[in-house]
């Protein structure tokens, strides 16, 4: 194990001026307006002047080595004391990790109001800390962070931190109102420089305790928290990956506008944008080029509010040298992750040592998903699964959208159109096949919902400051004051008039400290609708036992669920969310601190209870909104897409940002959510989606028209049809990828790079970047993102290896550029020769139901050595025995001349066979 | 490059005497070449592609490209559309796809398709019920067939008489026109306006909503029409147009025409005045300069009033309803003369809203009359959901131009015409947005081929026949 050695570094970088290619930005079908940019909040714009404040060189902080002090948690902690200032009032905490990652921390000593912390364990899990002591050099004063690994043999910089001095620190202060007279010059905000939001030169002082946004104020009582610092990827840096969810390429474009982690609703998201969507996982990573060597490293943001990060370029063509990134969030803590690779895999596997592994999805999960907003009744279901079954095409799950409710009650069942739920879901099982319910997090506001009573009385909602002015109790009426008094005219002859007080002493106006709180009510799908705190463990707790079978009425153990809206989408409210000054009763924290993670804790809450509900089955949860650690519970989906090639293409891109985020159960809407794909850009919606979607699901909107596949004309059906028992065909060689990613960290789908680091053309080929990606090791997936009149042929880069073979026709092809024609029977995809690829070739009409069936291997040779190498995992598909008990068969398939298969790697602790058969 | 691999192998259970699953009776070729490998002779795909050694068929691995040579197993399962054959003995035998041989599903009532004692036999139990079901079926498409037969005949004398009618009453038409325009030739062409869903672009009300909507999510658009923000939903659903015309009495037949004939038609004339006071108010000032004159005290019928002799102008209006209802019925005669018992038919039946108007939020599940006239126009309460459009195929009737739903498309209906002994509606379901869909069983749509199945059916299950390698 390679550990990273921390020390601060001996000389202060200079900045160098930064020139950023500028976008030019298509056209928009979003409402921009509805949403903020950097410009247009405080925090962010604020930053952008502290950083090209002209005095930025200057080190301002300086870590006191001699304040080392151990950490409860493992690492340890230095003050850090602003130059301008006696006491240090900032604590740096770090964590060295065996596995090749450094966590640096910083926070206030004593903040005037509590700086939220994610708690331990929600998104860090405790990976072992670093086996090798740590050395650091007593260089205080310098405040450039270097992280790099400690053994020696590849000892090379490739990740700095505060390398251009951006680092901003906002401590929450008292409203400067409020000070008392002689304390001016002790605090002194306006004369000595401290951070962004108390500069000599009043940087920028709009919007510190109040902010107007499209009609909504964000009332600030506690006032500027944010907190920035920038990051170097040294050596020549080809390209950065990662930043998921945006809509945007794989290469991340370095726009103008900074990238918004924002959790938000938004309606009809454009593409090459970066701009805000559904989910946060604020990663970077980069490629790193030091001499002959080339190295990958990543970076994490651990920051749950609204966050910026704005990528940059020494060079003023935006190619090659170090890259940088700045980021900026709204409050909270500093907390950042260096994971020093060097290699891909490892970067992959410190990012999950450090977050935690994924849990293997249930095999039906990886099946196809049959979903549409809506189907209408028991027999529309009903008709849908038969008609499935009439055309002998596979699925495996059947969804209901909102209108499946009682008035978007959730837990509840519109009677007219699904007066017998029961049964619908007990026929579905009986095919093998399950059955998936949305449950939104808002809650209808109506007395006869006992969710939204039970909910209320337990006050669990999360509240609304109704903020008023009060006399600031702080103010007393100075000792020399004067009270000016009327003296009776004498000479009046009306009686004089009522002495009304002006001109008394009155003390100041403050909001009040201790406001009332009510429930916020914002409006969603039911009309009036309320928030839970997801944060608040208890709630958490309440809302997994709403899924029990006694409780949540209609359902059955295949049922399992769908969180949608959780970011949480408030259609009244500012940007269609949640006010930032909501307040969480769980810790009186404001929404703003917790804003990116309150999709997480919906979802969590919804695996957990379902981890309850049916003990030892693998839960099964959608959602729309997530965080880092996501991929512990839930499924994601790229939300509300159109039916556009530009979609279809840039799917490629985010999917595989989502998998190098940690993420590999992700996939887009096949076919588009919005408006109507024609039957070509169906057909090759669904080539791509069954070899890179891990999660594929068919969904659309009310509006349009059906598309179940049998729907179609009937070559267009049978394409679609053979696309599906492709996918089936391929479930054993996916399902063993799971595996590898729960239990080896590597991502199931991801960018080529990350398998052919040193091929070159990984890096910087547009088409091997935008319109590429591997499924596993082996099999190198091309999409067709244009309609067969703009595009009759395709040119696949196929990476630096022994060779490739057509997964279509088994032609051989040697790496490089090859021009592929194009049908419409398929898209290019070819698997790496050397490897075993383990399918199943009966296909049936659910993944369950072929469980029992032998298996066929694909053996694809390397024409050098006539060897191939496979893996092979098998487990009861459906519970966590494979965790609990250890029951699984994984094995490492060794194919040469001499011998067929190699040797089992994981002993079964039963008759696994037995297990197996019982089990079904 | 393929074979299996017995890591585990948790196959199939053995081969079986390959009847199982195999069925001959259409497949004469299939019989010989099992017949053939099971003397232990090469066998050879039906497609003719591959020639096997005997021992090849049914071994639980598919050799042929077809799948033709595993009717017992599901090793071509996905490949193969030949098949299993349960012959559920004492029930209705059943063709299922290779799939769903040993998927853990017990599809044949004789459990055939799953392992042994994988599936208790139910055939005894549902045998008499299949019967039963499968007769009371032939029951009823017979009485249909029968019925199909009479108005076959009837209909040729009944098309003749309506064709004579509507050409003598179009005469009458001419000839009272001639005497109106003497009497009244002052009298301009009007404008006119109505209630319908084909709204004119510069008078759809809710072209400003669209407008706003845009900038709103997803969410909030549909949420919209009943937020205190949004425009009141039923001044949404009440379009008006504004065309040329000349009289407003046939106007009103044309929107309402249905079996009851003028009477319904009057009865339209409330809708029209509220559709037209919406008018008024949303559209008048931008129309007042085009040649119609109103006075808001004039009832709408009295207002279309031609100034010409009141006889005449009655007969007129009777003559040109009789002539507008018998086109109507012709209309409903096009594909074949005997749907002429139909042309006169509504069929009713009372539905919750919710079920099947999903595109009104928080609409209350009230019941309401739907309401369909085969050949003229489709009501479900007060909103319009189409009218006659045309055959869809032999057995498919189109419903178009139905008033729009909020913001959304104009409603539309597909029927499709099923075989019965009576007419009646079955079903009616919104398949996407303002898209319906509705089955109506009538007798009208009984043909041959469907007693035919029936009686094969029903044999199936009453004579099976002898399997030729039944003994083992």
């Amino acid at each position: 194990m390679r550990s990273p050695s921390f020390y601060l570094a001996s000389e202060i970088l200079s900045g160098s001026p930064t020139l950023f290619c500028s976008q030019v930005l298509p056209a928009a079908a979003v409402d921009r307006s509805k949403f903020r940019t950097c410009e247009q909040g405080s925090f962010c714009r604020r930053y952008k002047k502290w950083i090209s404040r002209p005095e930025r060189e200057k080190a301002l902080w300086t870590v006191l080595p001699q304040t080392r002090a151990p950490l409860p948690e493992g690492g340890f902690s230095f003050q850090v004391k602003h130059v301008n200032e006696e006491t240090p009032h900032l604590l740096l905490k770090l964590n060295i990790y065996a596995s090749g990652m450094v966590r640096m921390r910083i926070t206030e000593i004593k903040p005037l109001h509590i700086r939220h912390e994610i708690p331990p364990g929600d998104v860090v899990s405790d990976p072992p800390p670093a086996a090798a002591k740590v050395s650091e050099a007593d260089e205080s004063g310098k405040s450039i962070f270097k992280f790099a690994t400690a053994d020696g043999t590849a000892a090379e910089d490739r990740t700095e931190l505060n390398a251009r001095n951006m680092l901003n620190f906002e401590r929450y202060r008292t409203p400067k109102e409020r000070l008392p007279p002689d304390t001016a010059s002790v605090a002194a905000p306006d004369t000595v420089l401290l951070d962004a939001a108390a500069h000599p030169n009043g940087l920028d002082t709009n919007g510190l305790w109040e902010e107007p946004f499209g009609g909504h104020t964000d009332q600030k009582p506690r006032g500027p928290a944010s907190l920035g610092m920038d990051v170097s990827f040294l050596g020549d840096v080809p390209s950065l990956f990662g930043l998921p969810e945006h809509a945007t390429k794989a290469s991340l474009p370095f726009y103008q506008e900074p990238y918004r982690f924002f959790n938000l609703d938004v309606f009809e998201y454009e593409i090459d944008e970066p701009m805000a969507l559904y989910g946060a996982i604020p990663i970077i990573w980069a490629i790193h080029r030091l001499g002959g060597q080339t190295v990958s490293s990543g970076f994490l943001w651990i920051n749950p509010s609204e966050t910026f990060v704005k990528l940059e370029r020494d060079t003023p063509d935006g190619k090659g040298g170090p890259a940088h990134a700045w980021w900026t969030s709204e409050s909270g803590v500093l907390d950042t992750v260096v994971m020093v690779g060097p290699t891909p895999k490892t970067v992959s596997a410190q990012f999950h040592d450090l977050t935690g592994h994924g849990p293997m999805p249930g095999l039906w999960a990886l099946g196809k998903h049959q979903c549409r907003w809506n189907y209408m009744s028991e027999k529309d279901v009903a008709t849908v699964d038969s008609m499935y079954d009439k055309y002998d095409i596979p699925y495996d799950t059947i969804w209901l959208d909102i209108e499946h409710t009682d008035g978007k009650a959730y837990f509840s069942w519109n009677a007219a159109a699904f007066p017998n739920p029961k049964q619908m879901i007990d026929n579905i099982s009986a095919k093998r096949r399950k059955f998936v319910n949305v449950v939104d997090p808002h809650i209808k506001k109506d007395e006869k919902f006992h969710v939204y009573r039970e909910v209320r009385d337990k006050g669990f909602f999360v509240k609304k400051v109704s903020y008023k002015q009060i006399d600031d109790p702080t103010d007393v009426k100075p000792a020399d004051w004067v009270e000016e008094t009327k003296i009776p005219d004498p000479t009046a002859t009306q009686p004089p008039e009522l002495f009304c007080g002006e001109g008394g002493w009155h003390p100041r106006k403050v909001n009040d400290p201790t406001p009332d709180l009510t429930d916020f009510e914002g409006w969603c799908w039911p009309g009036t609708s309320l928030y839970p705190d997801f944060t608040d463990p208890a709630m958490r707790e309440y809302w997994g036992s709403q899924f029990a079978l006694d409780k949540y009425t209609g359902t059955n153990a295949d049922t399992y669920i769908w969180n949608d809206m959780n970011e949480p989408s408030v259609f009244n409210g500012p940007e269609v969310t949640m006010p930032r000054d909501a307040i969480h009763p769980n810790g009186m924290v404001e929404h703003r601190d917790v804003h990116n993670m309150y999709g997480y804790y919906v979802h969590r809450a919804t695996f957990e209870g379902l981890q309850k509900r049916t003990p030892g089955d693998r839960p099964f949860v959608l959602t729309r909104s997530f965080f880092i650690g996501s991929h512990k519970y839930s499924a994601i989906w790229t939300g509300d897409n159109y039916a556009q090639w530009s979609h279809l293409k840039a799917s490629i891109a985010m999917v595989g940002a989502l998998t190098l985020g940690g993420q590999s159960l992700v996939g887009a809407d096949v076919g588009g959510f919005f408006k109507h794909p024609d039957t070509e850009m169906t057909v090759r919606w669904y080539q791509l989606a069954v070899l890179i979607y891990p999660f594929l699901r068919n969904h659309a909107h009310l509006e349009t028209p059906r598309r179940e596949p049998y729907v179609f004309d009937e070559k267009t059906m049978l394409r679609i049809k053979a696309s599906l028992q492709m996918r089936y065909k391929m479930l054993p060689l996916w399902y063993t990828l799971f595996h590898r990613w729960a239990s080896a960290a590597e991502p199931v789908v991801r960018p080529l790079f990350w398998d052919f680091l040193d091929d070159p053309q990984t890096h910087e080929n547009e088409e091997a970047l935008e319109s590429q990606i591997m499924l596993g090791d082996s099999l190198l997936v091309h999409g067709i993102a244009k309609p067969s009149s703009e595009q009759s042929e395709a040119t696949v880069y196929l990476p630096k290896a022994s060779g490739w073979y057509s997964i279509h026709n088994g032609a051989f092809k040697a790496p490089g550029a090859h021009v592929h024609k194009l049908d419409l029977d398929s898209i290019p995809a070819y698997y790496r020769a050397g490897t075993v690829v383990p399918l199943k070739s009966r296909i049936r009409r659910s993944s369950a139901c072929m469980s029992l069936d032998p298996f066929t291997l694909n053996v694809y040779l390397n024409p050098q050595t006539g060897a191939a190498k496979g893996r092979l995992y098998i487990d009861d598909y459906r519970t966590r025995t494979y965790q609990d008990v250890g029951l699984l068969c994984a094995r490492k398939i060794d194919f040469t001349c001499s011998a067929r298969l190699g040797t089992r790697t994981h002993h079964a602790k039963a008759s696994f066979e037995e297990t197996l058969k019982s089990s079904h | 490059m393929r074979f299996v691999v017995f890591c585990i192998l948790l196959g199939i259970d053995e081969f079986q005497a390959w009847p199982l699953g195999a069925h001959f009776g259409d497949l004469s070729k299939h019989t010989q070449a099992f017949e053939a490998s099971s003397l232990g002779l090469p066998f050879q795909c039906l497609d003719g592609s591959v020639t096997l050694l005997s021992s090849d068929v049914n071994d639980n691995f598919c050799d042929c490209p077809d799948g033709s040579d595993e009717p017992s197993t599901a090793a071509c399962a996905g490949l193969s559309n030949l098949g299993f054959y349960c012959r559920n003995l004492g029930s209705a035998p059943k063709w299922l796809y290779a799939s769903r041989v040993n998927d853990g599903v017990c599809d044949c009532c004789d459990g055939s398709d799953e392992p042994p004692s994988g599936c208790p036999s139910s055939c005894d139990k549902e045998g008499p019920a299949v019967l039963a079901r499968l007769k009371a079926r032939q029951q009823e498409v017979r009485q249909g067939q029968l019925l199909r037969r009479q108005y076959e005949d009837e209909g040729l004398q009944q098309v003749v008489h309506w064709t004579e009618e509507k050409e003598r009453l179009a005469a009458d038409v001419a000839d009272l026109m001639t005497v109106q325009v003497g009497d009244a030739q002052s009298s301009p062409d009007r404008a006119f306006v109505g209630c319908s869903s084909t709204s004119t672009a510069p008078f759809y009300t809710n072209g400003h909503d669209k407008e706003q909507r845009k900038d709103v999510s997803e969410y909030t658009r549909w949420a919209l029409p009943v937020s205190e923000t949004g425009p009141h939903r039923s001044s949404q659903s009440v379009e008006c147009w504004v065309g040329e015309f000349i009289n407003a009495e046939s106007f009103c037949c044309d929107a309402s025409q249905g079996p009851q004939g003028r009477q319904e038609c009057w009865d339209e004339v409330y809708t029209f005045q509220s559709c037209c006071k919406t008018w008024q108010r949303q559209v008048l000032p931008t129309f007042e300069r085009q040649s119609w004159s109103t006075s808001e005290s004039v009832s709408p019928e009295r207002r279309f009033e031609p100034k010409s002799s009141k006889s005449v102008s009655r007969e007129m209006r009777q003559t040109k309803g009789r002539l507008f209802s018998l086109e109507s019925k012709l209309r409903a005669v096009e594909r074949s003369h005997r749907w002429f018992y139909l042309a006169d038919t509504c069929l009713t039946r009372q539905t919750h809203r919710r079920h099947t108007e999903l595109s009104i939020p928080g609409a209350s599940s009230e019941r309401v009359d739907f309401k369909l006239c085969l050949f003229g126009d489709v009501r479900f309460g007060s909103v319009n959901y189409g009218s006659f459009d045309g055959w869809d195929g032999e057995h498919g009737l189109r419903y178009s131009r139905g008033q729009h739903c909020p913001g959304g498309p104009a409603r539309s209906l597909k029927i499709c015409l099923l075989c019965g002994a009576e007419t009646e509606l079955l079903d009616i379901a919104e398949v996407s947005l303002c898209a319906y869909e509705a089955a109506v069983k009538t007798p009208g749509a009984c043909e041959l081929s469907n007693l035919e199945e029936l009686a094969d059916d029903l044999e199936k299950v009453i004579d099976r026949p002898l399997m030729p390698l039944d003994s083992s």
